[in-house]
């Protein structure tokens, strides 16, 4: 993704090490995010 | 015909295993095995009806394995499961969207897509799907599948056997062909896992310097590119990203503030 958008023109893109996990196992701040699109799934 | 007899003289035995094995994610094939299994049965030498019980028998017990991984390791699996692919990008991602789309059905057709296969049962799990649910849908794609191959197997039973023949004909030679298209696609998906991942790797910043610079009051734009069922299993967001599908990448980056630093994270 970070590829496609250096082809769009957005240079300065920087993948986050770890991912949201890797920010999680640091105790970083987050805040709620709800998905609308999840519910009748399961 | 080695093919055939060596199906005939440990029958159900190998359906159960290659089937069980496929499903836990070996790479094992459980159609070819189907096919033997329901050419035999035309001749008279298998019992399609126990094999087809002992096929799906195998599918729910591994698909059992994995979907109750996923429900009880959540994201975690589904991230392995990215990891060992040969096709860390979208792997787990198309499967994602299928299965938000589709619900409960993809189990249905799961078996006959390769990329699906695996990953579904965990999802499953990691989505919350019950375990009535789960079994009812993953044995009636069971029955679909290794009904299908088995009945492909009874209807084509004498041009099976006339394959079977003309591989035993060809013999070796066949088999060093296979071999080598199959290690030539393996290798080839090899190298571009390699570069892909040497890509990725290049300007990655860690949690503890993105936190630095976002308490540091710096302009950044943090992008959310999860995958709907994986963020909403999480939950949570590092404030202030934006949550973006990739696909609406194109079409909304003019939103993304040329003049920052962009950083974007998945799970």
């Amino acid at each position: 993704v970070a590829l496609r958008l250096r082809r769009l023109g957005i240079v300065r893109v920087r993948p986050l090490l770890g991912g949201i996990d890797g920010w999680h196992a640091k105790g970083f701040p987050v805040e709620p995010l709800v998905v609308a699109s999840l519910s009748g799934v399961a | 015909m080695e093919g055939l007899d060596f199906v005939v003289r440990h029958g159900y035995l190998i359906v159960f295993a290659v089937v069980l094995g496929e499903q836990l994610g070996l790479p094992l094939l459980g159609a070819p095995v189907l096919l033997g299994a329901g050419a035999l049965s035309a001749t008279g030498r298998f019992f399609a009806p126990t094999a087809l019980g002992l096929a799906m028998l195998a599918c729910l017990v591994g698909d059992s394995v994995w979907f109750q991984l996923g429900r009880r390791r959540g994201a975690s699996v589904l991230s392995f499961l990215c990891k060992i692919s040969l096709e860390p990008d979208s792997c787990v991602r198309r499967t994602e969207d299928t299965f938000a789309r589709h619900g409960a059905r993809v189990l249905l057709v799961a078996k006959f897509v390769p990329g699906l296969n695996t990953v579904t049962p965990p999802l499953a799990g990691v989505v919350g799907m019950p375990v009535a649910r789960f079994v009812r849908f993953d044995a009636m794609g069971a029955f679909l599948w290794a009904g299908m191959y088995l009945g492909l197997g009874y209807l084509f039973s004498s041009q099976l056997e006339m394959v079977a023949m003309g591989m035993a004909t060809l013999g070796r030679g066949a088999g060093v062909v296979v071999a080598v298209v199959v290690g030539l696609y393996l290798g080839w998906k090899v190298v571009q896992r390699q570069r892909f991942l040497r890509q990725h790797r290049l300007a990655r910043i860690t949690p503890e310097e993105l936190m630095a610079r976002m308490t540091g009051g710096e302009p950044l734009v943090v992008v959310d590119l999860r995958s709907d069922i994986h963020a909403g299993v999480d939950g949570t967001r590092i404030p202030g990203a934006l949550h973006l599908h990739p696909d609406e990448l194109a079409a909304r980056h003019q939103d993304i503030p040329r003049d920052r630093e962009i950083v974007l994270y998945c799970s």
